[in-house]
């Protein structure tokens, strides 16, 4: 696979990756003390398929996704403050406090929501397609969703509504094998679920998601046939969910063994990147090392930043409901 | 289970037309109980229940002219609760096909298990405290009136605002000075209050008494106020009596033309008589009179209670109230009116007494 | 001024908003063969672009406008028949209706969706049904309910400009009804009631087609002296209740007529708030017409029996001042 990519790109997307990392760790952190309220779904082992496919997209390209949401828009260039601060529920979280940890959105650039009825986003991606394309905007609309949403007929709808419509849309499954607690073997006969497209007709390509390299070249190859007007294509990330499905449970519900989680988290998307960029693409170690730091430094940031933010008012609770 | 149908009054009677339904459905009717009105050849006619049982449908609504013997009710058992609509409901008119329908039309009215036949007797008077509407209890909270006193005009005898604004409306209108009538209920009894400065008659009991050297007793004197007062209202016969400290009332029997001395006297012998209406009671035993409070017997004659004002913080203690209360058998709301300002007068100045 | 029908006063807004805001556009099964008769000369007008035929998918059909609407078009979803909307129940409550609040404000969702309510004709339990108080209860929706062509025209003109989601349920038994319809462009707020007649012996608020009924209920309940007020709340959401309130201070009595069924209608809401907010008014308690608990059989005659009718608003009134 040839890289087109500038060293600046690469470094932003390690840095991305790094940023996904270490938020997430200081969210489940806080979580656990009890500062972060309702359910928190990490991305740990995802960051590859996320950012490689955030990367592929333009600033002002959409975006929809599910309730493990916070990774989604970190890949997609938000700013970490915002985000940071809706875990907290303050007011100058992106949604003002009212949506939380599943319900992350950051509208300039391009995150249009993640929602988290599983499967829901899914024609609402093809509709930002059909609306972009309406306008005559050069717009294409990504669509995060696991691979348990593949069991919902929104899923079914959705693609097969922008398969008909030819609309410029990438449907990228995440793959990381359950439902919560549920198997993916358990409630399908097409476990390759690329292999669905076939029946919308539309392509389906499967990627190792935890290259973030071939998720990028993957993405961006749909992306292309987005733009051409050739349609929606069906890419399905082969990944893994490290943490728990949401954290601090309580316990554990032993449908993984410990074997499988270590076996995957040998293919940690981070350090196999890490490994190419030093390896293939001539990093340092200081400016790998940087990066990692800056990252750390920069969810720090945003903590301290949640942190000292004020709640919302009271009224709060009323407004937005309508315009 | 019964149809009713429209009943033909005369040979020539071909059709008519429902004026206006008495019973609404799901009302209990008793056979014979006026169900609606029919107009056929200028004549209104009442058209009672042919049977007992429960209004379950009307099929002709008020204003609609039908031929005769058409079904015009349909009155169920009471016992049959909720299945009422399977096997009787009458065919509906047949739809205009693929066409929309038009409401109108095509919805066919039934009476069905919502409208409860037990809500009928949730009408009217159960012979408990009489029921408030709503309205009514508002206004009598406003204006501080004591539903206990208000009688009701509303259906079944229910309190309704008007009744409440109305005493609300009279008591202030005798808190100044006049006599106002309390209509406290349409053929039930009425009220009346007075205030007057019972100065001028007391001045003239003490005059006389120096004239005459003959003490009059007040009683007397307002015994003769009465029947000139009586007189001056076109209450052409009538007895007045007092009551005794005993309680007992000593009537005067055609007591309007008698004058001063002859009543003085007549009171004063203890001639106890029967009495026949219209009798106004002069009734002196009530010191302390609180507007609030209502005492006497309302199947009785007229009592004429005078007492005391127990209002004004400048009470001079020679101003009286006067209550006037009427039961059906004492003089009329416009009698008593008149009687009233004869009165009134005759108390301001009642050197005419002893004409 | 010219005279139309309920479905034409549907399409000349739909064509006239349509050529008003390119944004504007028809999603929905069967469309463009105008198979109600409300998108005549519309694709000879603005072409096969702004009106789109969908695949049976109510779901996926209402997800895609919400996100057409949410980058900046304003999709008007034609669902056919109102139980339609069920199929698409999720996206309207979790997407349609939440987006807004969800995202504190950074989403728009400026769609309308149309459903008619068909009944009375043996369309059957599952083809029948008349569901706006469901969505009612949920924040986030609009609901109007014309009951004539004026105000249809009116209304839907104003939920196309709307920047929040808005549900019309309209009454198909309203189709041939005819109205007076001005030449000159307007649209009616939402949240104005339109009190249809006068009175002051009792109140009737009636919603949709059922305010024919209340008009022909007064009508005869005028020729016994009794003297009805009827209104029209012309949306459920937002619901007018100073007008009905101001209306009942006035007569004392209300009977709600609701085409819905009875429990947990439109009428039970505003039942409810007037007991509370108009309590102290009341002469009477306060009568629904509403069609019975039951589903919907096939034989007409048996199925139109359930329906509010004029002779049952009548009973009503009568109950109030029994």
């Amino acid at each position: 696979m040839k890289v087109n990519l500038a060293k600046a790109d690469l470094t932003e997307m390690y840095a991305r990756m790094s940023r996904i990392r270490a938020f997430e760790n200081a969210a489940m952190d806080m979580h656990a003390k009890g500062e972060i309220m309702g359910a928190l779904h990490t991305s740990h082992g995802q960051e590859g398929e996320i950012v490689g496919a955030c990367m592929a997209l333009n600033r002002d390209d959409y975006m929809v996704g599910n309730h493990r949401s916070h990774g989604h828009p970190i890949g997609k260039g938000a700013a970490l403050r915002g985000l940071m601060a809706e875990l907290l529920g303050k007011s100058t979280g992106v949604c003002g406090g009212k949506g939380g940890s599943m319900h992350l959105a950051d509208f300039s650039v391009g995150s249009l929501g993640e929602t988290s009825i599983v499967g829901s986003g899914i024609p609402v991606a093809a509709g930002a397609a059909l609306g972009a394309r309406m306008q005559g905007l050069d717009r294409v609309s990504l669509c995060f969703f696991g691979d348990g949403a593949t069991s919902e007929g929104a899923f079914h709808e959705g693609v097969n509504m922008a398969a008909v419509w030819h609309l410029p849309v990438i449907f990228l499954c995440e793959n990381n094998g359950y439902g919560i607690t549920t198997s993916l073997s358990s409630v399908t006969l097409v476990t390759d679920i690329a292999k669905k497209a076939a029946a919308y007709g539309i392509p389906g390509v499967i990627v190792d998601g935890q290259d973030v390299l071939a998720v990028h070249d993957a993405v961006q190859t749909a992306v292309q046939r987005a733009r051409r007007g050739e349609g929606p294509t069906l890419v399905e990330a082969k990944t893994y969910r490290y943490e728990e499905h949401a954290a601090n449970m309580g316990r554990d519900f032993g449908y993984r063994a410990e074997t499988e989680i270590a076996e995957w988290r040998k293919r940690d998307p981070l350090r196999l990147f890490r490994e190419r960029l030093s390896g293939d693409f001539g990093f340092s170690e200081d400016e790998l090392a940087a990066t990692e730091k800056a990252a750390l430094a920069a969810v720090d940031d945003a903590v301290a930043f949640a942190r000292r933010s004020p709640a919302p008012f009271a009224q709060s609770a009323f407004t937005d409901v309508f315009a | 289970m019964a149809e009713m149908v429209l009943p033909q009054f005369g040979m020539g009677m071909a059709d008519g037309t429902i004026i206006a339904w008495h019973k609404v459905v799901g009302e209990v009717v008793q056979q014979g109980e006026r169900l609606c009105d029919v107009e056929a050849a200028k004549t209104t006619v009442e058209v009672g229940a042919t049977c007992s049982g429960v209004l379950r449908q009307i099929l002709v609504a008020a204003g609609k002219n039908v031929p005769v013997n058409t079904v015009i009710a349909i009155i169920g058992d009471e016992a049959v609760g909720q299945n009422v609509a399977a096997a009787q409901v009458p065919p509906p008119p047949p739809p205009t096909p693929a066409a929309p329908i038009s409401v109108a039309e095509a919805l066919v009215p039934i009476a069905i298990a919502s409208e409860k036949p037990e809500a009928a007797q949730m009408r009217g008077h159960t012979g408990r405290t009489p029921q408030v509407e709503p309205r009514a209890r508002r206004a009598a909270r406003l204006h501080k009136v004591d539903l206990a006193v208000v009688v009701g005009t509303g259906p079944g005898g229910r309190i309704v605002e008007e009744d409440v604004t109305r005493r609300a409306q009279s008591l202030s209108d005798s808190s100044r000075a006049g006599a106002a009538p309390r209509n406290l209920g349409v053929g039930r009894f009425h009220q009346f209050r007075m205030r007057f400065d019972a100065g001028p008659l007391v001045n003239l009991a003490e005059e006389l008494a120096k004239f005459y050297h003959k003490t009059f007793l007040i009683e007397a004197m307002l015994a003769r106020a009465v029947g000139v007062a009586m007189s001056d209202a076109g209450i052409a016969d009538g007895s007045i009596g007092v009551r005794a400290d005993d309680g007992t009332v000593k009537v005067l029997q055609q007591a309007i033309a008698l004058g001063l001395t002859v009543i003085a006297d007549r009171l004063a012998g203890g001639e106890a008589m029967s009495m026949c209406s219209p009798t106004i009671v002069v009734d002196l035993h009530l010191e302390d009179w609180l507007d609030e409070t209502i005492s006497f017997d309302p199947t009785g004659p007229a009592s004429l209670t005078f007492g005391k004002s127990a209002r004004g913080a400048d009470d001079t203690g020679t101003e009286w109230t006067v209550l006037l209360t009427c039961s059906e058998q004492g003089p009329n709301v416009s009698q008593s009116k008149l009687f009233l300002k004869s009165l009134r007068e005759l108390l301001n100045s009642p050197v005419a007494i002893l004409v | 001024m010219a005279e139309k029908t309920y479905l034409e006063a549907i399409r000349d807004a739909l064509f006239e908003e349509m050529g008003r805001d390119p944004a504007v556009f028809i999603m929905g099964e069967d469309a463009r063969c105008n198979f109600f008769g409300t998108t005549s000369g519309i694709i000879e007008a603005y072409g096969l672009e702004r009106i789109l035929d969908c695949p049976i998918a109510e779901a996926g059909i209402t997800g895609v406008a919400a996100g057409a609407a949410m980058v900046g078009m304003r999709p008007v979803v034609d669902f056919t028949i109102a139980p339609f909307l069920y199929p698409a129940m999720d996206q309207i409550c979790s997407i349609v209706a939440k987006s807004r609040y969800l995202y504190g404000g950074q989403a728009k969702v400026p769609l309308v969706l149309r459903a008619n309510m068909i009944y009375g004709n043996g369309g059957a339990a599952q083809h029948s049904d008349r569901p706006y108080p469901m969505f009612m209860s949920m924040p986030g929706l609009k609901i109007m309910v014309p009951s004539n062509p004026y105000d249809m025209k009116g209304l839907l003109k104003t939920a196309i400009r709307d920047d929040d989601p808005v549900m019309s349920f309209e009454d198909a038994n309203l189709w041939s009804m005819k109205s007076e319809i001005p030449d000159a462009d307007y649209a009616i707020p939402f949240g104005q009631a339109a009190i249809k007649r006068t009175g002051n012996d009792c109140t009737v608020v009636a919603i949709g087609a059922m305010v024919t009924l209340a008009m022909e209920a007064a009508a005869l309940m005028e020729a016994e002296g009794v003297s009805v007020e009827v209104i029209d709340p012309r949306t459920l959401v937002p619901l007018d209740m100073p007008t009905i309130l101001e209306s009942v201070a006035k007569t004392g009595r209300l009977v709600l007529v609701d085409v819905a069924w009875e429990r947990c209608s439109a009428a039970d809401h505003i039942s409810a708030v007037v007991s509370e907010e108009g309590f102290w008014d009341l002469r009477a308690p306060i009568m629904k017409v509403c069609t019975e608990n039951t589903h919907i059989p096939f034989n007409t005659a048996v199925e139109r029996q359930l329906y509010p009718s004029c002779d049952r608003i009548v009973a009503a009134i009568r109950k109030t001042l029994a």
